[in-house]
């Protein structure tokens, strides 16, 4: 079973969230923050700290911890906002 | 199962599906008082944090060498799938409660859920808070780089996952679930390169008594002693991790020695290569919706405001009972107990002094040694640069936060929060509420949780909402139709 | 609290009137002690939307005042400040909803042209030129290039940290138990901490204005209106100007003490869109009601369909001082001498703010005023 996260094919166990198996093959972050760019990922693992956001399947503000991993899933790094499609 | 629509009013709702919130659901189904109880939790499998699941029966088969006592765990889920197939049960798992109301004549609760882009409302005459409660979190130079983790999120990857954060991690913070989380990660095959406990284990000294009173505690102490052995765990007291390093992750740990002050000890700091850091101060009880109903909470000796409960788990709002860590850090058997108490006092059960009073004032006493032995400690914020974020979300420096709290004008925890931002992002001061507020309180007593009161509980998307309303076009605004009257007389 | 040396003047409440009025005292050379009961600027002046509109006001002394307190924003914008105030001059733009709402607006814009407001009239393509991300369908509006924001509390600090400068002493935690009253003069005030002495005392006490001078010589009519406000998490630039229905002007002239849901919207420099706006006559209760989140949510997406995916991370609530007569109630107390009212500006109260300040500065320090203030005075109330 595998997801693409930015055009890469992950492997991921049945049962795993999209943020457990992106940090099973060492990927750490899935989003950069809105002001500065930087790089976050996961943090507090449970849902609260909003730290591990991003875009599944189109929708931003996806917790990647709280989501299912699923056969041919798309996710892709949030940048900022993850909306910048809306600005005007 | 049922469809929410049809358990509309329920005898019960309980808010949280983790030990408390399945003991509490165990004990109204057992009582005889024939309740039909609805049990909410965010997640999509029972067991709250504590016993976390994965999404899929086959991994959890997998992840079970991870768990502690999933024998209580299985036993309840039992009883509890029992009332779901005996319809005395609705469970509605993977909602999340953004607020809970109370109307003021009939006294019914509605717990107002969210999943993806459906809001529900749910009717029931009592509640059981069981929210649980997340680890605490300390500002330290660099704990925004990618790999530096919650002690407790370690744990979760594991729990949910069968993954490690990482293969060389540093473990820090204050406190024996430090330990545990050690424990879990090395026998999972993870390095630990060392735990750094700011306190020193000698203050447990003075509440030795509590230990003996609560023998289950002294095997589980001995188990963690034998794993920490097994793995040769480096534990350093009086140590912290004061610096993460990396570019796009963290490659390395800056740990220094702390004075009996908690100050860090000049010329003491060590580089150590790790490619991940797992920290906790303790935990914050999630009070939120407690606060939205006008529930009086209290903060306890570990500094975390909790909701204030009697002797049978009733909170100072008619018909509202709170159980575990959301009315205190107490760990998993008092979590068990405290369920056990409200969800048989909430469907009527009467009992003045229930037969479970003794054991939990034990364990109570036991949580308050610890919290006592393992305080966050003074001077903690002495690591912080300029430029160390204090609010993650929003990416507020701790120069702006101390600008605001060094100035007498706005020196109180919200006036801080308005003029920087800190605590108005996504997590709603969730991460950085305890330190922020440390930080802007000039008085010497530490910060409770000043940033505890969270009207909306879990982001709820406004197409949902709006598909509440029968509302439609703007030009219909004048018809009050769906909306409850005030009552004002319009005679103005 | 020290016996402090005679204050020149005392102001109740540290809102935005109360900073704005210890401004303008302090720049004008008094003595300044501000007294609040809780926080600074922890009252209504914390929940709003940071309006400082001319657009809402149809011709008349609030307009005149507007427009006086607009200019004076602008100059406090200017001046040194700590943080940033986030006053942008954004502009407003007033929605026709219906078909039938154009003609109306056409009628209400020559109004204001007629009082010296610049508006244009905006016809379906300006519009959507002006806000793209608009529902289709909308037939047209008017564009008021004159409306601002401001985010309040930074300035309303701002302004207290500015009279401090100048003098003011600010004391907090402290409330007003009463006035010190002697053969109809002013001579003070009694706090929970003491009493202090003044021979002015300029009552700024907001949406508790009421309660307050319920014992006093003269009370005012001033009564708590409920409002909420709804705020996303943050987005890029998507909403550029002010914008609402012309049902939220109906609402805020209304005396009807029944709930009013209209529609404003505004993006944040932050990047969070904030949601308004509900009225509610319940007194200070401030338990929450989920009908009206779900109100305003619904209400904003009709308007703004890009709303509907975006997720509501917080709302807060707060009660505007609502004064019978629909006016502020500015100026000396009919009753005792030496006695200033600053209260009762609805929904208004950051918009009139500076005006305000400035205004009761000149009435103390005995100037000729910058307008005419007769539809203002608490004597109206006698």
């Amino acid at each position: 079973m595998t997801f693409q996260f930015d055009g890469r094919d992950i492997e991921f166990r049945p049962g795993q969230s999209v943020q457990g198996a992106l940090v099973a093959v060492g990927v750490l972050s899935t989003r950069t923050t809105r002001i500065a760019g930087a790089p976050r990922g996961m943090f507090c693992g449970i849902g609260v700290c909003f730290d591990c956001l991003a875009v599944i399947d189109g929708q931003p503000d996806q917790r990647s911890c709280l989501t299912p991993a699923e056969d041919g899933m798309v996710v892709c790094r949030q940048e900022g906002t993850g909306r910048d499609d809306l600005g005007v | 199962m049922t469809s929410v629509s049809e358990i509309s009013p329920a005898d019960l709702i309980i808010i949280g599906g983790g030990p408390a919130g399945m003991a509490a659901a165990a004990a109204a189904l057992a009582s005889r008082q024939a309740a039909r109880v609805v049990l909410i939790d965010g997640n999509r499998n029972l067991g709250g944090q504590y016993w976390r699941q994965p999404f899929d029966e086959g991994l959890a088969v997998k992840t079970r060498r991870h768990h502690h006592h999933l024998g209580k765990y299985q036993q309840l889920k039992q009883e509890l799938l029992q009332g779901e197939s005996d319809g005395a049960l609705t469970l509605l798992l993977g909602r999340w409660v953004w607020t809970v109301t109370k109307d003021a004549e009939t006294g019914i609760f509605t717990a107002h859920t969210t999943r993806g882009d459906v809001a529900e409302g749910v009717q029931g005459k009592a509640v059981v808070l069981a929210a649980g409660a997340f680890d605490r979190q300390l500002p330290f130079p660099g704990w925004d780089l990618p790999g530096v983790v919650t002690a407790g999120g370690a744990q979760a990857l594991l729990k949910s996952n069968d993954v490690l954060v990482g293969k060389r991690v540093a473990v820090g913070g204050t406190g024996p679930f430090l330990i545990a989380v050690a424990t879990g990660l090395a026998e999972a095959g993870a390095d630990i390169v060392g735990v750094h406990e700011a306190n020193s284990y000698l203050k447990w000294a003075p509440h030795v008594g509590r230990l003996a009173g609560n023998p289950s505690k002294l095997i589980e102490g001995a188990e963690l002693g034998f794993l920490t052995a097994k793995h040769r765990i480096p534990i350093r007291t009086r140590s912290a991790i004061i610096e993460a390093r990396g570019r796009e992750r963290v490659e390395q740990a800056v740990v220094a020695r702390l004075d009996a002050g908690g100050k860090v000890l000049e010329g003491t700091g060590k580089v150590v290569d790790v490619d991940a850091i797992a920290v906790g101060w303790g935990f914050t009880a999630q009070i939120e919706l407690a606060l939205a109903l006008g529930a009086e909470t209290r903060v306890d000796v570990d500094g975390t405001e909790a909701v204030a409960i009697d002797d049978l788990q009733r909170a100072t709002v008619d018909g509202l009972f709170a159980a575990g860590e959301t009315c205190g850090i107490g760990g998993l058997e008092l979590a068990l107990i405290e369920g056990e108490i409200a969800g048989a006092t909430a469907v009527g059960e009467s009992e003045t002094v229930h037969p479970l009073t003794k054991r939990r004032g034990r364990l109570q006493g036991f949580a308050t040694a610890m919290h006592h032995a393992h305080p966050v400690t003074d001077h903690w914020e002495s690591q912080l640069t300029a430029d160390t974020i204090i609010c993650r979300c929003e990416e507020v420096t701790f120069d702006r936060v101390s600008q605001a709290g060094n100035d007498p004008l706005t020196n109180d925890p919200r006036s801080t929060k308005l003029v920087t931002r800190t605590g108005m992002g996504w997590c709603q001061g969730r991460m950085c509420g305890y330190a922020a507020s440390c930080l802007s309180t000039p008085t010497s007593s530490r910060g409770t949780d000043a940033f505890a009161r969270r009207p909306v509980a879990a982001p709820v998307s406004l197409g949902a909402l709006a598909a509440m309303t029968q509302w439609q076009s703007p030009a219909d605004n004048r018809e009050s139709g769906n909306l409850p009257e005030t009552t004002d007389s319009p005679t103005d | 609290m020290d016996q402090l040396a005679v204050s020149d003047v005392i102001i109740i409440g540290g809102g935005i009137i109360g900073a704005a009025s210890a401004y303008h005292l302090s720049l004008a050379g008094l003595h300044v002690h501000l007294i609040e009961r809780g926080a600074p600027v922890s009252g209504t002046s914390s929940r709003g939307e940071g309006n400082i509109l001319v657009s809402d006001k149809p011709p008349g002394p609030e307009l005149e005042l507007q427009k006086f307190s607009s200019g004076l924003w602008a100059e406090f914008a200017e001046s040194d400040l700590e943080f940033d105030i986030e006053l942008e001059s954004k502009g407003g733009v007033l929605l026709g909803t219906a078909d039938g709402a154009m003609q109306a607006l056409d009628g209400y814009a020559t109004t204001h042209e007629a009082a010296g407001v610049q508006v244009e009239r905006m016809d379906a393509k300006a519009l959507y030129e002006r806000e793209p991300n608009l529902a289709p369908g909308l037939p047209g509006g008017l564009f008021y290039p004159g409306d601002l924001q401001v985010m309040p509390v930074i300035a309303a600090f701002e302004m207290l940290r500015a009279a401090r400068q100048h003098g003011a002493t600010i004391t907090a935690y402290t409330e007003v138990l009463g006035l010190e009253v002697s053969k109809g003069v002013v001579k003070g005030v009694k706090t929970t901490r003491g009493s202090v002495s003044a021979p002015v005392v300029v009552n700024c006490s907001g949406a508790w204005a009421g309660p307050l001078t319920s014992s006093w010589a003269t009370p005012l009519p001033v009564d708590p209106r409920r409002g909420y406000v709804l705020v996303t998490s943050a987005l890029p630039h998507v909403v550029r100007h002010k914008v609402y229905s012309a049902e939220y002007m109906d609402n805020v002239s209304s005396s009807d003490a029944g709930l009013q849901a209209s529609l404003v919207v505004e993006g944040t420099k932050s990047g969070t869109v904030l949601i308004g706006a509900s009225r509610e006559r319940i007194g200070f209760d401030d338990r929450p009601r989920a009908e009206i989140v779900q109100r305003l949510a619904s209400q904003a997406i009709a308007i703004y369909p890009f709303l509907a995916d975006v997720r509501l991370i917080r709302y807060y609530q707060g009660f505007r001082p609502y004064a019978d007569g629909h006016l502020p109630i500015i100026g000396p107390d009919p009753s005792v001498s030496g006695l200033f009212h600053a209260v009762g500006h609805e929904g208004v109260g950051i918009a009139l703010a500076p005006g305000t300040g400035r205004i009761i500065a000149e009435m103390i320090t005995n100037r000729p005023l910058s307008m005419d203030m007769q539809a203002f005075m608490p004597s109206r109330f006698n």
